[in-house]
């Protein structure tokens, strides 16, 4: 199973590659996937039922792309790892996929995206946008009718969703009545703010990320001083970026109101998160606060150890079709890996804003089978009366 | 019929927000195939696509492909590097009309077929724009080719086919297209009308 054996345990010893950044433009939320295998490993490597341990080797690209591809080589040609979890940004795992597919590894990619891969050798766990952008919008066009203004960074993630916004309201007779994307990074969104307080949209969609989110929060807040619209409760406004250590981050007052959709939130109840949440906070402290990226992190070693498990090895045909056969009652409910684009079934979840708090307000019944290339979805049929 | 020749050496590449390994590895595979790459950070100003053969530039890139700008390309043969399959990203890069495309990351194959098929696309697109435009002007003037004609009908007293049979005689006599002939014939109807005469005998 693997050369190395634990000194204490006596087990043999896996390395799995982490692969996050805790530096750069996205260090935040790296940090929180971090610690989301990191404590995954920990309760893996400390439960007995596991005949092996897994030894993380932990790299941080510091959100640069060639330093991804740089680490990754490390971890597969020094180390010889045939499992690595990471990557936040599409860019950096189209950077590292020839790498990861030419060493026939598999990489446990923890992080939502705009969907349109599926390579045989990643895991996706997280959401494709059937499951978290279209159950928003089939809400929206439900109990919201009307046209749309959207704000959002300049990549893949917010052109992606501005289309599909675009084509499931077209066919409600409905528009995307603006759409503003800003540079990454950029912070310079008070031009933007005034053009929605004179404008005065119903629905608000916000796909900023970083920095420029934060600013826009803030920005919003203050011009809602002057700004009887903008301070008001009638418009509504989306997010599908925010989690919970941003909320902490950027504060609650900022935060009031927005309508949020993912696969979890903190709020989610079951016994799984409960125990997680109790876990992470006697792990990281009381003041720590998980996102979905730390539980979809977390997720992924309980797969891989699981996988290594049941089918006696790290091997990566093997380990991926013990996934396949596995089902997990994680934090964020039931989760499985679909066998036909090795991406998780999950439930999406609405929730609302309130001091400081991400409260689930609606959930699907059961997960949702995954459909990375929106092949099966007809956006045309989002709008009330679809089936 | 003869096969084109396939050789890349000697061209002149604009490379346009391509970097990091991706620019190193394009670099590379252009000295191997004689190939001169010139890297820029964005679209760089018309002096300095003069000279230029080819145009390859990063589809992904943020500062090329932000939705409020539309882009200028010089009038050459267009190669994208496309990273992202989803639609968003594929309606831009319809928008720019490029004539090849090269997966990202760069790899060390693939950069000739790219160039070569650029060349061939941008070749077969410029003979096709050629002769639609050809085929306009023909549709253009195709008007005056029935004033012609009938000009003739009532002058000569001839049935349509007949009229064109002389029309068409008269163009060859002058070596002009029909329609061509037809605008001249109706700007100066009497000289034309006489060599028709002759013609008929």
């Amino acid at each position: 199973m693997a050369s190395r054996h634990d000194t204490e345990s006596g087990k043999p010893v896996i390395p799995v590659g982490i692969l996050y950044s805790v530096s750069g433009e996205y260090g935040v939320i790296g940090r929180e996937m971090l610690n989301g295998i990191m404590m995954s490993i920990e309760q893996i490597n400390a439960n007995n039922e596991f005949d092996f341990t897994l030894a993380p080797i932990v790299r941080d690209p510091g959100g640069v792309l060639d330093h991804y591809h740089e680490h990754c080589h490390e971890l597969l040609y020094r180390h010889g790892v045939k499992h690595i979890v990471g990557c936040y940004t599409s860019a950096s795992r189209k950077v590292i996929l020839p790498l990861i597919e030419g060493a026939n590894a598999l990489l446990w990619h923890s992080a939502r995206y705009e969907g349109f891969e599926s390579s045989n050798n990643v895991i996706y766990l997280g959401a494709a946008p059937n499951q978290h952008v279209l159950p928003m919008l089939a809400w929206l066009l439900r109990e919201h009718p009307g046209d749309i203004y959207h704000v959002g960074s300049n990549y893949v993630w917010s052109w992606e969703i501005d289309r599909i916004t675009a084509e499931a309201l077209a066919a409600t007779g409905h528009r995307l009545e603006a759409s503003r994307l800003v540079n990454l990074g950029d912070t310079d969104v008070d031009a933007i703010i005034q053009d929605i307080a004179e404008r005065r949209p119903k629905v608000v969609l916000v796909t900023l990320v970083g920095q420029s989110a934060y600013r826009f929060y803030h920005a919003w807040r203050e011009a809602a001083e002057r700004d009887p619209y903008l301070a008001s409760d009638t418009v509504i406004k989306l997010s599908l970026t925010l989690c919970e250590a941003e909320v902490s981050l950027v504060g609650k007052e900022a935060l009031e109101g927005y309508l949020v959709s993912s696969a979890w939130f903190q709020s989610v109840r079951n016994e799984a998160n409960t125990r997680f949440l109790d876990q992470y906070r006697a792990r990281f402290g009381d003041h720590s606060s998980p996102s979905v990226d730390s539980v979809a992190a977390w997720t992924a070693g309980q797969f891989l150890a699981r996988a290594i498990h049941r089918c006696g090895g790290q091997q990566v045909e093997a380990v991926r079709a013990a996934a396949w056969r596995d089902e997990l009652e994680s934090p964020a409910g039931r989760v499985r890996i679909d066998p036909d684009n090795n991406h998780a079934w999950l439930t999406p979840r609405l929730a609302r804003c309130h001091d400081g708090r991400l409260e689930v307000f609606w959930e699907g019944d059961e997960p949702i089978k995954p459909d990375p290339w929106l092949t099966w979805v007809d956006l045309d049929a989002l709008g009330p009366g679809a089936s | 019929m003869s096969r084109p020749r396939i050789r890349v050496r000697g061209l002149r590449l604009l490379v346009i927000a391509c970097d990091g390994r991706d620019a190193r590895h394009l670099e590379q595979q252009f000295r191997r195939l004689g190939v001169e790459g010139r890297f820029y950070d964005d679209l760089p100003d018309e002096q300095s696509c003069e000279d230029a053969d080819m145009v390859l530039f990063d589809g992904d890139s943020p500062v090329l492909s932000h939705p409020d700008r539309e882009l200028t390309w010089p009038a050459l043969p267009l190669i994208v590097l496309t990273g992202v399959e989803a639609p968003s990203r594929l309606q831009w890069i319809i928008r720019q009309a490029p004539s090849a495309y090269l997966r990202k990351p760069v790899r060390f194959d693939g950069v000739m077929t790219a160039l070569t098929l650029a060349r061939a696309a941008a070749d077969q697109r410029q003979g096709l724009e050629a002769r639609i435009e050809r085929l306009e002007e023909r549709l253009r003037i195709r008007r005056f080719l029935f004033s012609a004609q009938l000009l003739l009908m009532k002058t000569f007293d001839l049935g349509e086919d007949d009229a064109y049979a002389l029309l068409r005689s008269l163009a060859m006599n002058q070596q002009k297209t029909v329609e061509h002939f037809s605008l001249d014939l109706l700007a100066r109807p009497e000289g034309y009308l006489r060599l028709a005469k002759d013609l008929i005998g």
